[in-house]
């Protein structure tokens, strides 16, 4: 029994509330490989190709229970994981001839994890959850998949204020939570992953380089949502809709002609009007006893007027300028509550390395009894070209995890605060052979 | 020859240790550095379930639902408390562990033959099911707690309708009235100082079973009033066969250790150096109004008076703003179109925009030291103390479910003298005996022969356990109380949502509760799982709204 600590005194202990295992049973992998070696035209082409499956059965995991049974947490023998997936490297030499070779490999690689049966039942086994969403994967399902909480929108396509956000009386977004909706929103595994290394050398000169490209996958940017939620991103401000001195009916006939962009909610932009100081023509609001000249925002949608008994709007208002209009303080107004405010594409290419060498020439080392020498200059993280554009690199997209379960140490495609100053390290080597 | 005997000896040896060890294989299951739980006392166990009881409790009585029933509000992180902003999902997971612990005790009280424990285990499994199915509705109950025992009917528990949960509750607490009949010395074990509310007294204990039982008939007296009328006439009309508590030394309260954040009062400033948690709650404005214009002398125990008044004074030269002492003078120019309360007791209205700034703060900041609202009484920033109890069931509480049924002309009594004996109940917990004659006569609180009299007095005295008094005002509508611009609904909420983990995990069985669920308008766009959703017990009784 696990000790609860004491009560002045008085020892506390609490029955444990992880079931564990009683049959457990061994975890067993099955492989399957297929490959491909090819060297060609006296290897100057060099083509290797592998595509795998691997069966996980009976995987030793920690899962979550109903807490109604009495237990939250029971170890399982988790049924079938099924990874599949390939590697592909293309290598060659493209030009050997006059002194000049100029040698060329890529590889791509591409893995999928499904879960293909779970013991007891249960519907799905989570990852993480965090920033109001998660990762979780149902059976028959990718691992990676990411949810969140579904945004209240008008759903009738008939309707003119259709893709809206449905706001509540105070003029805030409203939510249906994640597992209701099975709202996935993305993934945080790549499509695939794809490398470059190449080398060009004349003479005793050589120059190389190595990319790395990965493409798809998406991630989490609590770095984000905690600088926004904060009022320190400088993104959010610049998100801002800016009314540039509408008002009334003619700010109402702007959003509503450019409703795709300006009302409804497109990818991770939740579009808010206004902002904190008159540049950004931010809105006069009562808070507390003071009305304060600006600084308040509103958020574009309708808000229902009424509800029938099955929670039904019956009919809407809009909130989009017009008097009337719920403004907010611009603090606070942030779209906190949604992960998919806060999802960015975690596609990147980078120049990992790069070096320029020179190789000494050999008749004058030979007389200081030198067999080889080799004098190279290098750097890495030269340039890091990312889809996000957030100054994040989608490589540092893990979050450590607090409450551990199934061991896991970190939380895959999710990050908070896990930005470092971008380090560019230039070397130089000077390799001696004796 | 001489290697072929060593050889032998190994083997044998070997061998007889390969015997040895299969035979006794379940001594190695045995964890040697932990309690064993199939011999432990359950005093061990009993000490945790009561202590997280009592914790459980005031987490609700002082915090959310003290906001939602206007006890208090909070100036900043206030949604949960002001707004009755729950996030779609609210967990009910460190219940079923208390019950899942009081399951064991009562089990281990079985197995020694202590109807001690069996009783003592009964009441506190009453009052966390009561406790869950008054805040959720449908529950899992008789389907609960059976994880271990595997397979999908005790993994995916099924739910019981608040009815049947009711109707348990009550059957058990009979029977604990039974077990809980005998002298200390007649049970073979005592519970020691593991009790923290009662110190082993099963006399007491046997008073919260019925007293409890009181409260649950009172409860579904909407819905089954037969039931509740016979079941509380049963035991009002049987002094000696059905105890209930009467005086003030028989309430069931956790006192508070104080040793450490764990096992001290809520939101201390002890072990919060920042004093934060303690600060941002602040006195409601219903109840300061309430409490002054009753001249209720427990306002002064539960509330600070404002650090620096207002006096706003015509006399005073255009432009006046200073601080002399404890008062602050303004001139009316300086407060023009500005709400302001210039009394001692100043409450903070109820889920307004803005609530740092009420009353000229000198700060909007979150949960700021604003000197011109009353903060909850300095008693509440320590870890512990005579007054600082988790309250489950008081004598208060009982005179005043006598004096509702006796309004209701069922044979309890006189519903004045239960009603006055409540109130002075009340004033004799909070230390205010000699003020008691004086209250009583007063305008207001001189009884007057209504349900709403009754009803706000049951509130005011549940201060810190706020709990009752939701349940009360949803069964009632008293007190008649409003909501402000913040709240996510015009009017105050009557249940919690359902929690993710079930409605995820346990789908099936969740949803079904969740359509018994009887939508309202205000259910809006949380559906059917919403807090503005009635369950069994207010369906079809027009309460409180």
């Amino acid at each position: 029994m696990g000790n609860a600590g004491t009560w002045d005194g008085i020892p506390r202990l609490s029955t444990p509330g992880t079931l564990l295992i009683s049959d457990l049973k061994p975890e067993i992998v099955t492989s399957y490989e297929a490959g491909v070696d090819l060297n060609l035209f006296k290897n100057r082409l060099r083509f290797s190709g592998t595509y795998y499956m691997v069966e996980n059965r009976n995987q030793i995991l920690s899962t979550k229970l109903p807490p109604s049974s009495g237990y939250s947490l029971k170890n399982i023998n988790a049924g079938l994981l099924v990874s599949k997936g390939f590697e592909f490297s293309l290598g060659g030499t493209v030009i050997d001839k006059n002194s000049w070779r100029w040698d060329l490999t890529t590889n791509l690689t591409r893995n999928r994890t499904t879960i293909k049966a779970l013991s007891d039942d249960l519907p799905y086994y989570t990852l993480w959850t965090d920033a109001k969403g998660g990762a979780w994967t149902y059976v028959g399902e990718e691992i990676g998949d990411i949810y969140d909480a579904k945004i209240v929108t008008v759903e009738n396509k008939e309707s003119p204020y259709y893709g809206y956000p449905i706001l509540d009386a105070t003029g805030k977004w409203q939510s249906i939570d994640a597992i209701n909706t099975k709202n996935k929103i993305g993934n945080f595994n790549p499509k695939f992953i794809m490398g470059m290394q190449t080398s060009i050398s004349y003479k005793g000169f050589s120059l190389s380089m190595s990319f790395d490209w990965r493409n798809g996958g998406d991630f989490v940017s609590q770095t984000y949502r905690y600088g926004e939620e904060n009022g320190q991103s400088q993104l959010f401000l610049d998100k801002l809709i800016n009314p540039n001195g509408l008002t009334g009916q003619a700010l109402r006939d702007y959003l509503v002609a450019n409703q795709d962009q300006l009302i409804r909610i497109n990818g991770n932009y939740f579009p808010l009007v206004g902002g904190p100081t008159p540049d950004y023509g931010g809105y006069p609001f009562k808070y507390g006893p003071y009305t304060l000249p600006h600084g308040g925002v509103f958020i574009p949608g309708v808000i229902a007027t009424g509800y029938d008994a099955n929670g039904n709007p019956t009919g809407f208002k809009e909130n989009l300028g017009a008097a009337g209009t719920a403004i907010l303080p611009f603090a606070g107004s942030t779209a906190w509550s949604f992960t998919r405010a806060f999802l960015y594409d975690a596609s990147f290419l980078k120049l990992r390395e790069i070096s320029l060498g020179y190789d000494l020439p050999q008749n004058w080392l030979k007389k200081v009894g030198v067999q080889s020498a080799n004098f190279s200059i290098y750097s890495r993280n030269i340039i890091m070209w990312t889809a996000a554009k957030i100054n994040i690199d989608p490589e540092n997209a893990f979050q450590p995890e607090a409450g551990v379960q199934a061991g896991s140490q970190f939380k895959q495609g999710i990050e908070r605060y896990n930005v470092n100053p971008w380090v560019i390290p230039v070397g130089f080597k000077l390799g001696l052979t004796f | 020859m001489k290697a072929n005997t060593l050889k032998f000896t190994c083997f044998v040896v070997l061998f007889s240790c390969t015997v040895f060890s299969c035979k006794d294989l379940t001594v190695l299951n045995e964890n040697p550095n932990g309690v064993n739980p199939i011999t432990a006392n359950p005093n061990l166990v009993l000490s945790t379930v009561l202590t997280e009881a009592g914790k459980a409790f005031v987490n609700l009585g002082y915090q959310d639902i003290a906001g939602v029933m206007q006890h208090t509000q909070k100036d900043g992180w206030s949604g949960g408390h002001n707004d009755y902003d729950w996030g779609g999902s609210q967990s009910w997971t460190g219940y079923y562990d208390i019950l899942r612990n009081n399951q064991y005790v009562y089990d281990r009280g079985v197995e020694i033959n202590s109807e001690l424990h069996q009783g003592i285990a009964l009441v506190m499994k009453s009052m966390m099911f009561g406790l869950i199915t008054d805040l959720w509705g449908d529950a899992p109950y008789t389907a609960a707690l059976k994880g271990a025992v595997g397979g999908g009917e005790n993994t995916f528990p099924a739910y019981d309708t608040q009815e049947t949960i009711y109707t348990g509750i009550l059957a058990d607490l009979e029977k604990a009235n039974t077990l809980l009949s005998k002298t200390v010395a007649e049970y073979p074990i005592t519970t020691g100082t593991a009790d923290v509310y009662y110190q082993g007294n099963p006399t007491k204990w046997r008073k919260l079973a019925n007293s409890l039982a009181l409260r649950y008939y009172m409860r579904i007296s909407a819905k089954k009033a037969d039931v509740a009328k016979a079941g509380i006439e049963k035991i009002v009309g049987n002094a000696t066969q059905y105890p209930i508590i009467t005086a003030i030394a028989d309430d069931a309260a956790m006192p508070f250790a104080g040793n450490s954040n764990e096992d001290s009062w809520p939101s201390n400033a002890i072990y919060d150096a920042s004093e934060s948690n303690y600060r941002r709650i602040k006195m409601a404005a219903t109840f300061v109004d309430r409490l002054l214009a009753l001249k209720d002398p427990r306002l002064g125990v539960w509330a600070n008076k404002v650090q620096i008044q207002l006096v706003v004074d015509p006399l005073l030269p255009k432009g006046t703003d200073r601080i002399e002492g404890n008062k602050r003078y303004l001139s009316p120019d300086k407060v023009v179109g500005k709400e302001y309360n210039t009394n001692e007791y100043v409450g903070l209205p109820t889920a307004m925009l803005g609530g740092a700034t009420y009353n000229l703060s000198p700060t909007a900041e979150q949960g700021a030291r604003n000197p011109h609202v009353s903060w909850v009484n300095d008693i509440y920033r320590q870890a512990k103390g005579p007054l600082l109890k988790s309250r489950l069931m008081s004598a208060a509480e009982v005179r005043f479910i006598l004096a509702e049924s006796a309004l209701k002309g069922w044979a309890v009594g006189d519903a004045k003298t239960h009603y006055e004996a409540g109130v002075k109940a009340s004033m004799d917990t909070w230390g205010l005996t000699s003020s008691y004659a004086a209250y009583i006569a007063g305008a207001d609180a001189k009884y007057n022969g209504t349900l709403k009299q009754i009803i706000e007095q049951k509130w005011i005295s549940s201060w810190t356990a706020a709990q009752e008094a939701w349940f009360d005002y949803r069964r009632t509508g008293f007190p008649e109380l409003t909501t402000g611009p913040t709240a996510k609904r015009t009017v105050l909420p009557v249940r919690f949502y359902y929690m993710l983990d079930e409605r995820n995990l346990n789908k099936t069985n969740t949803e079904t509760a969740m359509n018994k669920l009887e939508t309202t308008t205000f259910s809006a766009a949380d559906g059917k799982n919403s807090p503005w959703s009635k369950p069994w017990v207010v369906q079809g009784t027009g309460k409180p709204w």
